[in-house]
């Protein structure tokens, strides 16, 4: 066996984190700065709003009440009626339900810190 | 292991037999400790029950952060949030909810598959993945061993624990040729632990392990750590093997087994 990778001896544990967070099979990954870094959304900013605010209303009561980890209340529970605007933006935009579940993670990891800010 | 230098992607291991007590949790300690000392990036995976290593590594279990348990059970899981980021070695914690692995799955999409797939974005952060298997041939083994390169056998000098390589041996050609689960998987040596030299028992598995080894395709490390109250009390104290009692001898031979398995590194 020869020396380690000198690439993998660097990585902070913020670094593993955000490489650790991508999908089996898929290159996506659903950090914030990933999401800022592909936008805009290519099915619209009116659609990501309103899955934005169902998110957050979805999640509003379950983050207060959680006993979870918030992330992962987010990747155990996408609230129906997120899914259901999913989609309906998937169908309408032709994007495939894949990418839009990181795009909507995404969302719901910034929604979360909203509430974060307004101490809910 | 192959003797191809840094492998672009990580390299599983998952430590075995279905008899406990054999020093399995001991062995994926050193294997861990020994490859984070040399700069490696090494991920543990605590598929047992009794979630041992878990507390060795003062890690928290369920329900404070999700576990092995979780990321079998929930596909949907993010890996990101199971791996606890620790000092030299990262962990995916056990859950005694893993005893109904096997219940909780019969049905389940996929069940032999899960552990596999739930790594694939591990396989560019790591360099060596560790999977410390329960003392059972079940579902979780049979995912570690679907997910795994090397097997690691470990064993004591009891008939009843050397006739577990048997089973273990089956399982493994079963996975390999029968069902085609994992063509590749190797059975990279013995490791006989809890050695006395003067005990009838070890002089036999001296005597019996290289013949068995050899029928297994595989091959029994020099290594042979005896039972020492140094491993019991680096464990019990939840310090390092490798740091609480480092010129002990059952430590050093520990040491020459990680040596072994890396190919003299």
């Amino acid at each position: 066996m020869g020396a380690p990778s000198k690439n993998r001896m660097d990585l902070t544990a913020d670094a593993k984190r955000a490489m650790l967070s991508r999908r089996s099979g898929s290159p996506s990954v659903r950090s914030a700065e990933t999401a800022k870094s592909t936008g805009p959304y290519p099915f619209g900013d009116e659609c990501v709003k309103g899955m934005a605010a169902a998110i957050k209303a979805a999640y509003s009561k379950e983050y207060a009440a959680g006993d979870f980890p918030r992330q992962t209340q987010v990747s155990f529970k996408i609230d129906s009626k997120a899914v259901d605007r999913m989609k309906v933006a998937a169908v309408t935009h032709h994007i495939r339900m894949r990418d839009l579940w990181a795009i909507a993670t995404d969302i719901v990891i910034q929604a979360l810190d909203e509430l974060d800010r307004e101490g809910i | 292991m192959g003797a191809d230098g840094v492998a672009q992607v990580a390299r599983t291991i998952a430590v075995i037999n279905n008899k406990g007590g054999v020093g399995k949790t001991t062995a994926s300690k050193a294997l861990c400790e020994g490859m984070a000392e040399r700069g490696l990036n090494v991920l543990l995976i605590d598929m047992d029950a009794q979630a041992n290593i878990t507390t060795w590594m003062k890690a928290e279990t369920a329900p404070a952060v999700p576990t092995v348990f979780n990321l079998l059970e929930k596909p949907k899981t993010f890996l990101s949030d199971c791996v606890q980021f620790m000092d030299g070695c990262d962990i995916i914690a056990g859950d005694i909810a893993m005893k109904d692995l096997d219940s909780v799955l019969s049905q389940g999409l996929g069940r032999e598959f899960r552990l596999k797939r739930a790594l694939e974005p591990a396989m560019d952060v790591y360099d060596y993945i560790v999977i410390d298997c329960p003392p059972s041939l079940g579902l979780s083994t049979l995912n570690a061993l679907v997910a795994a390169d090397d097997v690691v056998i470990v064993t004591e000098p009891s008939m009843f624990s050397i006739n577990g390589f048997g089973n273990v041996y089956d399982l493994v050609e079963s996975i390999k040729a029968d069902y085609a689960f994992n063509p590749d998987l190797n059975i990279d040596g013995i490791l006989l632990n809890k050695y006395s030299k003067d005990e009838v028992a070890s002089r036999a598995a001296d005597e019996q392990l290289p013949a068995i080894a050899e029928l297994g395709h595989t091959k029994l490390y020099a290594a042979r750590p005896m039972k020492h109250k140094a491993i019991e009390d680096a464990a019990n104290n939840k310090e390092p093997l490798f740091g609480f009692r480092p010129n002990d001898a059952a430590v050093a031979e520990f040491r020459k087994f990680v040596d072994e398995y890396l190919g003299g590194e």
